[in-house]
Formats: C-alpha cells, structure tokens, sequence
C-alpha cells in the first residue's frame, strides 16, 4: 500500500458546514479559556506584593520546578499509586493533547501551505502507536483514580470541601478518553467498508474495541453511520472541557504547575521577611492583604488531602485541617469577589474565617508541605494569620506569659538570665568562654538546655564530649539570649527581631568559625532567617539597638551547624572514636526542624549506628517525620485534642517498627523533643516501654563503658 | 465618658536575691504591668470598644522606668497616658497608700471621668487599699473586687459583682461616678505586641510633678517608715519524708493509713 | 489616748472568726500602750454580737444599730463618728475582703496613717507593723511615727481571743447621712455550691498548678477514688476552667477543715493557705523544697508529683 494510503481521514462524513461549526465552536472555545485565564491572573495581581522574588528567581527555581512538574516525584511520595496514576494521566493527557495540537498543524497550517500532509506512512504510523499508548495509561490511570475514590473511597479524598466538581473532572477526562478510542474503533470499522486498514494495527486499543464491536453484531456500515454522532459527542464534550478549564478544578493544570514554578526553595525554613517599619501596615483584614503567590496557592489545591492526612495536630484531635484553613480561604476569596459581606480573617470566637483555635494547633512542623504535590506554602498563609492574631492581642495566656519571659529575662522560661550559665556548675571543667577568647565553635546552647533540668543533663553530655575530643570551643555565658525562632513562627516578629538583634549583637563581640546548635530550632533560624534582617531599618531606633549596620551574615561566611553534623564530622576526621560497645535496639525520631526543614538525616543515624546500637527505623521516618509536638508554640500553649502527638509518634515506636516492642531507645536530637516524648512517655504509659535517650546521652553511654564518667545521673 | 485607670508596674524578685540594707538589690529585680491592672485596663479598653465616645486615659505614679509599662496600656487600647512623679517621691521606703491616692486624687479632680478602675492590689506590695482610698477623697461612690462589671446606657450606674471570701458573690448597684476595683478573672487581658507597643508611641504621655496636679507633696505627711527587711523565717516543723519516690510515697500511704479516714 | 479599737465583721448572720483573732491581737497591743481595748460591732444583730464579743481582755464593746447587712458607707461614717470620738491610738480592721472596703476610706477620713495585712504588731515607742514585701519574698517592719494609725490585720496570724470577760456594752448613736449613701446591694449568688461541698469532706485531695495540664487531672482523680477522698483545687485549677468553682480552696473559695488535706502541686499562697490552714493534717507534695506550703504542712514530699502520686495510688488499690 502507497505511504500516502497510510493515513487516516480527519473530520470524516463532517462535511463542510459542521467544519466551519467546529472551527467557530473551537474559537469560542479558546476566546472562553483566554478570558478565564486573563481573569485569574488579574485576581492574583489585585493581591498584595509578594515578599519572596518568584520570578526573578526563575532560572533556579525553574529547571527544579520542571523537573518536579515533569517527574510528578511529589506524588509518588507516601503513595505510590497515586504517583502511577497520577503520571499516566499528566503524560497520557499531554501526549494526547500535543497529538491533537500536531494534527491540527498538519491540518490548517501544513497541508494549506505546502499542499501536502506528513499525517502520513511511518510518521503516522509511530503517532498511532504512541497516541493509543499514552491513551490507554491515560484511561487505566483514570480507572484507578475512580476506584480510589469512589470504591475503596480513600479519607482523604472525602473533605469538606469535596464537591461535584472532584466527580466532573474525574468523569468527563474518563469519558474523553473512553470516547476517544470508542471514535477510533468506530472510524476504524466503518472506514474499513471502503479500504484496507490491516496497517491500523498499531492503534492497537482502538484496534481492539474494533473487534469487540465487531463480536458485538456492529458492522462497518452501521459504524460509518454513527460515526458523526460518535465524533461530535466527543468533540463537544472536548471543547467544553478546554472551555471549563479556568473555571473550576482543571485549571489546576495551570495554577499548580505555575506554583510549582514559582515554589521558593526555602519555603518554610526560612518565612517571607518581617515588616520592618513600625508604621508598616501588616493588617491582615480582607482577601487582598494576602499576597499574589498565597491566592496562587489557593488555586493550586486539588484537594487532594495529603497535608490533612499527614498533618500531626489533625492526627491528635486537635481543630486543625490543613487543606481546610486552604479552601475556607479560597472560599471566602470567592464570596467576597461575588459581593459577599466581610468577616475577619482569623479571630477568636467563632466568627472569623479561621478560628484562632486553628492556629494554636498548628506545630510548625512543615508535614502539609513536604506531602504536598503542589508545593503549597501553608506555613506562609499561617505566619500571616499568627501575625495578625498577635496584632489584634488575640493571643492564648500561656503564650503571652512566654512572650513576657523573653522580653523581660531573655528566655522563655522567665528564668533569671544570671543563672542561664549555671547547668555548667556540675561539670568538673570549665566550659570556655567564648567572649574571652577566640574559639572555633561558638556553641549556642539554648534555653532548654541551660534552664530545663532534663535537657541540662544533654548540654553537659555534649560539653564531656566536646572536652574528650579536644574541640575548641566556648559559650556566651550570660550573653546567650533566646533565638526566636518559635515567638516568630507564633506571629510576634518584633519580638523576634530583638532576639535576633541581641544574639546577633553577642556573636560580633566574637570571634569563632563555626556556631554550633544543641536545638535544630535555633539552628534554622540563625542560618536561614537571620542573614534576612535588614538591620539599617533600626539606625535611629530609639528602642531597638542595631548590633550591626544592614545586614548580618549576607553572604552566608558565618558557617552555622547542628551538633550532630559537627560530632559526626569529628568522627569522621579521625578526632573523635565512638566505641562500638552498646547493643541497644532503638529507633531514632527526626525532629522536623533538622529534618524536614533542613534536611540533615544521615549525621545523627551515622553517631547511632556507630555506638553498635541496632537502628530500626519507624515507618514515619526522614521526611515524613511525625512531629513531637513541641513546635509552633506546642511546648507552651495548651489546645483541645484527643491525645498528644508525642503519645502516637512513641506508640510508632513500640509498635509499628520492624522489631515491634523489642525496642528499647527512642532516640532525639532536639531538645524540645526530649521535653515533649518525656511528656508523652508518662502520659501516655509508656514507661515500661522505652527510654527517651538524646544523641549525646547515648554517645556518652557508649564512651561511659570504656572512658571516664560522661554522663550525668539523671535517672 | 471618660475611664481613668491607675496602671503601675510591680518588681518581680528573682530566685537568688540578696538584700541590700532596706532594699533588694536592683540587679534582682524585674519589672511587668500589674496583674490587677492588665485587667483593669481590658475593662476599660472593652467598654471603649463598645459604647461610643469612651476615652480612656491611664495615670501612674512612678519613675520613668514604668513608662514601658504605660506604653503597654496604651497598646492595649487606651487613649492617653499620665503619669505623676517628683524624684523625692522615689526616696521613701514606704508610701502609704493613702498618699498615693491623694497624687491620684489631683488627676482624677482634673480630669473628672465617670469611673475609675484600679486593680484590687498591686502583685509586691498588696495594700489593696489605693482605690478605696482615692474614693474618699475625690469624694467618689466605690465598689471594690469587682469581678462583673456593667455600665448602664445612660452611663449614671453599674451593677456589680464583687467578689467575697468562701466563693460568694455580691451583686450591687453603684450610683456613678465611682472607682471601682478590678480583680483578676473579670475578662481575657489582650495581648500588646511589641510592634503595638511601637506604634503606641504616637499616642500622647504627659508627665507631670505633683506640684502640677495641686499636691503638695512636702505637706504630705510621712510617718510610716521601714526599719528593716529580712526574709521570712521558715517556721516549718514539717516531717519530711525522704527517699525516691517510691520509698516517700510508702511511707505517706502509712500516714494515710493510719488518719483513718482512708476508704479501705 | 493609748485605747485600741477593733472592728468586728460579720456576714449573713454569723459573726466572722476574724473579728475574736483582732480581740487578741488588740488586747497584746493594749497591754503595751496602756490603754482600753474597745470592739465595735456595726449592724446586724447587734446586741447578739457583743455578747460573744465580749471575751476575756475586752473592756467595752459598743454596738452601732445601723443596717442588716455590711454597706461601706454606713461603716465609714458610723466608725469615723466613733473613732473622733473615743480617739484610739490604734484602729484594727480585719484585712478581709469587706475590711479593705471600708478601711482605706476610713483611714483617709481620719486623717491616720494606713499600714495592710500587718502579720505582727509591736509597741515600744511607737507602733511597728510587720507585713509580707514583694510578693511574700521579703518581710519588713514599718514603724509608725506618727501617734495615731490604722491598721488592717491579717486573719488567721492570731489565735482566736476566748472566754467571757466583764465588758461593758454600750450601744453608739450615730448620725446617718443618707444621701452619702451611694450604692444598694441587691443580692447575693452562692457561686461556689453545686454537687459537692468540700467543706464536708474529711480526706481532700488538693491540686495546684503543678499538675501542668488538664489532662494529667486522672491521675490525682484516680488517687482520690482509690482513697474515697474528694477533689479540690486551687484557684488557678478553677480560673482555667478544669474543675468547677465548688472545688476551690482558699480565699475566694471555700474554707475547708478536714481531717487530712494532701496538697499536690500547689505552691502554697498565702490566699490558698488561708482556705485550709484549719486542716488536722496538711501533707503537701511539691517539687520546690522553698514552697511556702511545706510550711504549714504536717508531713512533706519534695518530690515530682507525676511520680509520687501512682506510686501512692498503687498502696490502696
């Protein structure tokens, strides 16, 4: 058969006259999807300015952005399935959708011009293949994403905000592409009356409803005489789709991808900048004092749940839905554009769009946006509302105390900052001071550690192993002030900022190489946020001294560490032996602020493994890290849940890992970790269980068999 | 309406303190607004928030150290801010309450609101009588710990809830203008951001010296002094039972035992 | 000259414990200025009153028949009407919530200094008063120079004043204005009743601050229903809203005398102690070993009350 038999007939028995409807249809069509599209973006540009550069930032942001789009990695993440299905649609859709685009090329730009097609032989014999290929994922992924929903009817995908619109875009993408091989099999029988088409093989789906029609009694003749019906259905029910693309969950396709794109590589670990002028109006009162990139973020959401469904306060009871705070936003957006009355964003009492409740029980731990295939910044949308509670006094007792602590003692315990030194007192060295003489780690050790009795017994650990290694080190003594960095994620930035100036004013009085952290809190946010404050805004201020002028650390010179990075970089030099002499089974928790935010996993495991402890990991583990419940305010504010996160991250441990209740040791690295599973360990019965061991207690432990005494009695 | 509220600020000691003749030494102290009159001021800012034309204005008697304070109250929502001091007023040791309130007693007669709200006591030296004190001599009706306050439309009376021991409570009407004092639980304090604290800055604070206000304060009679200061004795003879926890509570479950009043 | 006057109080028909301790204190401080010791009793059932305030030490007692129930106004103006006219060097005044209503302004219009919640009262030369400074931390004495002075008196300091003396009841005209008059009372509220009375119970099982949250409450629960014992609290308890007001201990709440009263967590103020301090046997369980409560307590655990309290618990089950 001549190549130019190897082709297939477009607009077949369409005739003339339903061309030009067609093409009239499909001008409609785009003018439709064009203004909808141009009225998004005008909304997003009505919103306020965003903090963060996102398209300057492009070339970066970009290329990982495609390579997330283009991978679908995100939701593979946790789920599997969902990422096979999910990747068969994305590319099974694209294809099919730059099939159509090449056709129409062939159609109205090629054959015009040149008088020929290359819709023809071997070219069109490899597109058939690939079509029907990426058309049959496309089905199969949809298949899948159906029985997910509606048969096995996944909890995440039944919300509150979950409406008929989950159910259209569902449906009308399965339809298309059943309909469109149903097209191919029906043009397949009925061109067959006139002409060979043994070469339709390749079209090996449409191929196969052919025969299956064929066994069903349908002849070519009858095919032939369905077929328009057949075509325009599919072809309305494509336009319509193209049309209803801005106006409803489709545009997804658009807003998700463009948030992608525009994700900050940072988010989370480091917020968007303080307001620094005191006259500055950080109002959250309407719908466009939120910024362009937040509204972005609301059209983004598929509400596909995984935030909710890994989010720790939603698991304990507490009154937060992380999708939810989304959506009602996005809805309250939306009633608002449709001249809906005003209420305030986020209060007390039950009369805002977001309950205030809602924001206490937020721990900051950043599980919604790791699970998040989108690359929604919740954490932004929440700093914004925590900020406005603060400004409005909506704030909980507890956290007002703390508050006051900080600003009167310098710590959030309230404790005299005289006696900040004093944990040192039990240790039979000197811990050196940093402010004497040049040392190479400055050792920032934070407020747990030097007033919290439990946490104490880490600190002078961690100082034994510093001496037994001959590191070089010191501490700020009384100098040392809080860090900020949960004040700031609870929404008083002010606050934060004169921490942030303070500690920032000591560690210029010395000289050091590197700032080494007991608490990951404080480790985010003296290496991610602090080199973000302009502190030239404060040069006349009479009530904030400036420690520097402009900004500390710009180019990041200052190297700043978590403890377990430095430990394990001193094993790792040959300057420090851990003993392989314990055999514990234990199982070590990530704590969000070294893990999730920071990603530093493999320091802290390295240091367990190297004890001869056996690691088992629980199934949460790394990234997917269930938080203790310390962050966001957790360690001080109480909220209405069920039980306390830290009770179902340690019946994790004894229950879910591959060594069941064999184990022994709950391992942390962070000090409000240790706080809050001591916590969970009494209230929750799990005494019997396990012990909670920080790094360094279990490293002294190891050394305690073979060395001098390293650590502190405090059983 | 007017609403004047006193609003001081309280020392708070730290854990190690040493005393210094008849002082502790500053070095242990901290100072943090009232606990009565964060309270209060809600009280004040609340009614302001409901009802219109309220203003509220804040008076003190201190250094300019309690200025902080202050700026706190008027983050919190009140109007304006005085505040009252002589250098020689910082040299006693002791200052009667009544001398206090007759340095308020010239601002209240300035100023004329229809209420005045104090804190029932202040957190270090809890006199609790400044307010009833001021009262008399402004010649003010009172009501004292009140823990419901409300003003009727006309403004001309409030019906109270006082608060009295063995967890009863008064309810009476009180013909304005009074003073009243405030106690603890009465509402929800706000909280002042340190951003509002700033912004409150603009909002105006006049001292004056009690000269200003009509006092004069060498007239004022000085005849309570402070001889000495001493930490309290510990007069415990308690038996305190020793050992871990398990061996202390053994020996408290004998104790029990043996009071007999144990379900067994 | 050198006379003492106390002023007594009574509620709802009962004459208050505090006034018998003010006979004491008035009496020592009589006996070292050299005067008289008078009591005042104003309103209610008068006469009835000055008969149980007639104990052994007190040398007149005047009864002023002026309104049913406590109203500052007629206290002012009746105890100035008396007080200008028996001149006493000393004024007591309970320090009680009703005491501090009136005392300030009678002070004032007495032209007398004030000294508050004095703990201890001394006589040489002049009168010296000792009272609680910065939130209890510290004590000091306070002398008055001048000859004249009132001063509130802290309840429960002094052992109540008993027998019956040969006291002389004179009744006190005094001159109402009533147009001074400014404020009505219009009713009382038992807001601290409800399904238990803590002040029946013989075992209370007490918890303060200590405790942390409100879901560690199960395990003083647990304890007290292994004991039979009945809950109470402090005031910081009852202000969050984890147990109800009938179950609160101390000045605002309920005075309790019970044969054991088991203190857990709580710091032990001196509004709480006031409320139980009539315990047979206080035991207090605190990890402060500087916790004011150990000083009123009978036997003490410094200890952490999340340990102690099972271990407690599992002698009884």
């Amino acid at each position: 058969m001549a190549s130019s038999q190897v082709t297939r007939p477009t607009f077949w028995q369409i005739g003339p006259v339903g061309k030009a409807v067609f093409y009239y249809l499909a001008a409609v069509t785009i003018l439709v999807f064009l203004v909808g599209v141009y009225r998004r973006v005008r909304r997003y540009q009505q919103a306020s300015d965003e903090p963060i550069p996102r398209l300057t930032e492009w070339p970066g942001s970009l290329a990982s952005g495609t390579l997330t789009l283009a991978s679908n990695v995100k939701l593979f993440d946790r789920d599997t399935y969902a990422g096979i299905w999910h990747i068969f649609v994305f590319w099974g859709f694209l294809t099919l959708l730059m099939a159509t685009t090449i056709l129409g090329i062939d159609m109205d730009l090629y054959r015009p011009l040149t008088g020929e097609s290359f819709f023809v032989g071997e070219f069109y014999l490899s597109y058939s293949l690939v079509v029907d290929a990426m058309g049959l994922l496309f089905v199969v992924g949809l298949g899948i994403a159906l029985y997910r929903r509606y048969v096995r009817r996944l909890d995440r995908l039944w919300g509150e905000h979950t409406d008929r619109e989950d159910d259209l875009l569902l449906w009308s993408l399965f339809l298309l592409g059943v309909g469109g091989f149903l097209t191919e099999a029906v043009r397949i029988l009925g061109t067959s009356a006139t002409r060979g088409v043994s070469f339709e093989t390749v079209s090996f789906v449409g191929w196969a409803i052919k025969d299956w029609l064929v066994f069903a009694g349908v002849t070519p003749e009858m095919a032939t005489a369905a077929y328009p019906v057949v075509w325009w259905s599919h072809s309305l029910l494509a336009l319509w789709f193209v049309a209803w693309i801005p106006y409803g969950k489709p545009f997804h396709m658009l807003s998700s991808a463009a948030n992608i794109l525009t994700h900050d590589e940072d988010a989370g670990r480091r917020l968007p900048g303080v307001p620094l002028d005191p006259e500055a109006d950080t109002e959250l009162e309407d719908v466009d004092d939120f910024a362009w990139k937040q509204l972005l973020d609301q059209d983004a959401c598929t509400k596909c749940g995984r935030c909710s469904s890994v989010c720790p306060a939603k698991e304990a009871g507490r009154p937060l839905d992380p999708r939810d705070v989304i959506l009602d936003l996005k809805s309250y957006r939306e009633e608002r554009d449709a001249g809906g009355e005003a209420t305030p964003i986020v209060a007390d009492g039950g009369t805002s769009v977001i309950d205030s409740s809602t924001m206490e029980s937020c721990l900051s731990c950043m599980a919604c946006m790791d699970a998040c295939p989108v690359d929604i910044e919740h954490l932004t949308h929440f700093t914004d509302m925590n900020r406005q509670l603060v400004e409005q006094g909506d704030v909980d007792r507890n956290a007002q105390d703390v508050f006051q602590n900080v600003m009167q003692q310098g710590n959030t315990f309230g404790d005299s900052a005289r006696a900040r030194p004093d944990w040192t007192d039990e240790l039979d060295f000197e811990v050196p001071d940093a402010r004497e003489e040049p040392v190479e780690y400055l050792w920032y050790v934070g407020d747990y550690p030097s007033y919290d009795e439990r946490n104490q017994a880490v600190a002078r650990s961690l100082a034994r192993i510093f001496e037994h290694a001959g590191v070089d080190y010191g501490i700020l003594y009384e100098d040392e002030v809080y860090d900020g960095n949960d004040v700031r994620r609870m929404g008083e930035e002010l606050l934060y900022v004169e921490q942030a100036s303070q500690l920032i004013g000591a560690l210029e009085n010395c000289e050091f190489e590197t700032i080494v952290c007991t608490d990951p809190h404080a480790y985010n946010t003296i290496s991610n946020e602090y080199s973000d404050i302009d502190f030239a805004e404060f040069a006349d201020d009479p009530m904030l001294e400036a420690p520097v002028e402009g900004y500390w650390n710009a180019q990041g010179e200052v190297e700043v560490a978590h403890y377990t990075q430095v430990v394990e970089e001193l094993v790792d030099a040959g300057r420090f032996t851990i003993p392989s002499t314990l055999d514990y089974t234990v199982t070590y928790h990530d704590p969000c602020h070294l893990g999730r935010y920071n990603d530093e996993y493999e320091a802290p495991r390295t240091l367990v493994t190297k004890t001869g402890c056996d690691l088992v990991e629980m199934p949460r583990n790394r990234n997917d890290s269930f938080c203790c419940g310390g962050g966001g305010g957790g360690l001080w504010v109480e909220v209405d849940e069920e039980h306390k996160p830290s009770e179902e991250r340690l019946r994790e441990a004894v229950e879910d890992t591959q060594a069941g209740s064999a184990v022994e040791k709950f391992v942390v690295a962070c000090p409000m970790c240790v706080t809050m599973f001591e916590d969970g360990r009494k209230t929750g019965g799990f005494e019997e269980d396990l012990d909670i061991v920080g790094i360094t207690e279990l490293l002294a432990d190891a050394l305690a068999t073979t060395d001098s005494q390293v650590t502190d009695r405090h059983r | 309406m007017k609403v004047l509220v006193t609003v001081t600020d309280v020392a708070l000691v730290d854990d190690d303190f040493e005393i210094e003749g008849r002082r502790i030494g500053e070095e242990y102290l901290t100072y943090e607004l009232n606990e009565w009159d964060d309270y209060a001021i809600e009280e004040a800012v609340q009614l302001s928030e409901t009802r219109d034309a309220v203003e509220v204005v804040t008076v003190t008697v201190g250094p300019e150290r309690t200025e902080e304070t202050i700026r706190q109250a008027l983050a919190k929502g009140a109007d304006r801010a005085i505040r009252v001091w002589d250098d020689s007023l910082g040299e006693t040791d002791v200052l009667d309450p009544v001398l206090k309130a007759e340095l308020l007693s010239g601002i209240v007669e300035d100023e004329a609101p229809e209420m005045v709200l104090t804190g029932v006591q202040t957190g270090d030296d809890a006199n609790g009588a400044t307010g009833v004190a001021l009262a008399q001599q402004v010649g003010y009706e009172w009501a004292a710990v009140v823990n419901q306050l409300d003003v009727d439309a006309e403004a001309d009376t409030a019906a109270v809830h006082r608060e009295l021991e063995g967890g009863v409570e008064e309810h009476s009407d009180v013909l304005l203008p009074a003073v009243f004092t405030i106690q603890t639980g009465i509402n929800d304090p706000r909280y002042a951001s340190l951003r509002g604290i700033r912004q409150a800055q603009s909002k105006p604070l006049d001292v004056y010296t009690p000269a200003d206000v009509g006092v004069d304060f060498t007239a004022l009679d000085e005849s309570l002094s402070l001889t000495s200061l001493a930490e309290p004795t510990a007069e415990s003879d308690a038996t305190m039972l020793e050992g871990d926890a398990e061996a202390a509570a053994s020996q408290l479950a004998d104790v029990l035992a043996d009071s007999g009043v144990v379900d067994q | 000259m050198s006379d003492v006057v106390a002023v007594a109080e009574h509620r709802r028909g009962e004459l208050r414990a505090v006034s018998l301790e003010l006979i004491t204190a008035g009496r020592d401080l009589a006996d070292h200025t050299g005067g008289r010791l008078h009591v005042a009793v104003v309103g209610g059932d008068v006469d009835a009153y000055a008969d149980s305030l007639s104990c052994e030490g007190v040398d007149v007692v005047h009864t002023i028949d002026e309104g049913e129930e406590f109203n500052h106004d007629i206290y002012v103006q009746t105890l100035t009407q008396l007080a200008t006219d028996l001149d006493p060097q000393v004024l007591l005044v309970p320090h009680t919530v009703n005491g501090m209503d009136y005392a300030p302004a009678l002070a004032t219009a007495l032209d007398r200094p004030l000294v508050t919640d004095a703990v201890a009262l001394e006589y040489a030369d002049h009168l010296t008063a000792t009272r609680e400074l910065y939130g209890g931390k510290v004590e000091g004495t306070i002398e008055v120079g001048a000859d004249r002075a009132l001063v509130t008196v802290r309840p429960a300091e002094w052992p109540a004043a008993t027998g019956t003396g040969d006291a002389s009841i004179e009744s006190f005209e005094a001159t109402i204005d009533e147009s001074a008059v400014g404020s009505t009372v219009t009713g009382f509220d038992e807001v601290a009743g409800g399904d238990v009375d803590i002040s029946e119970a013989d075992l209370l099982v007490s918890v303060g601050r200590g405790i942390d949250e409100e879901e560690n409450l199960p395990l003083v629960e647990e304890l007290a229903e292994v004991t039979g014992a009945t809950i109470s609290a402090s005031r910081p308890i009852v202000d969050n809203g984890w147990l109800p007001k009938n179950r609160q201990v101390g000045q605002s709440g309920k005075t309790v005398a019970p044969d054991v009263y088991i203190a857990i967590g709580i710091s032990g103020a001196v509004q709480h102690v006031a409320g139980m301090k009539g315990a047979d046997t206080i035991i207090a369980i605190n990890t402060d070993p500087d916790a004011p409560i150990f000083d009123v307590a009978d036997y003490g655990i410094v200890g952490d009350l999340f340990e102690v309290v099972p271990e407690l618990t599992a002698h009884f089950e």
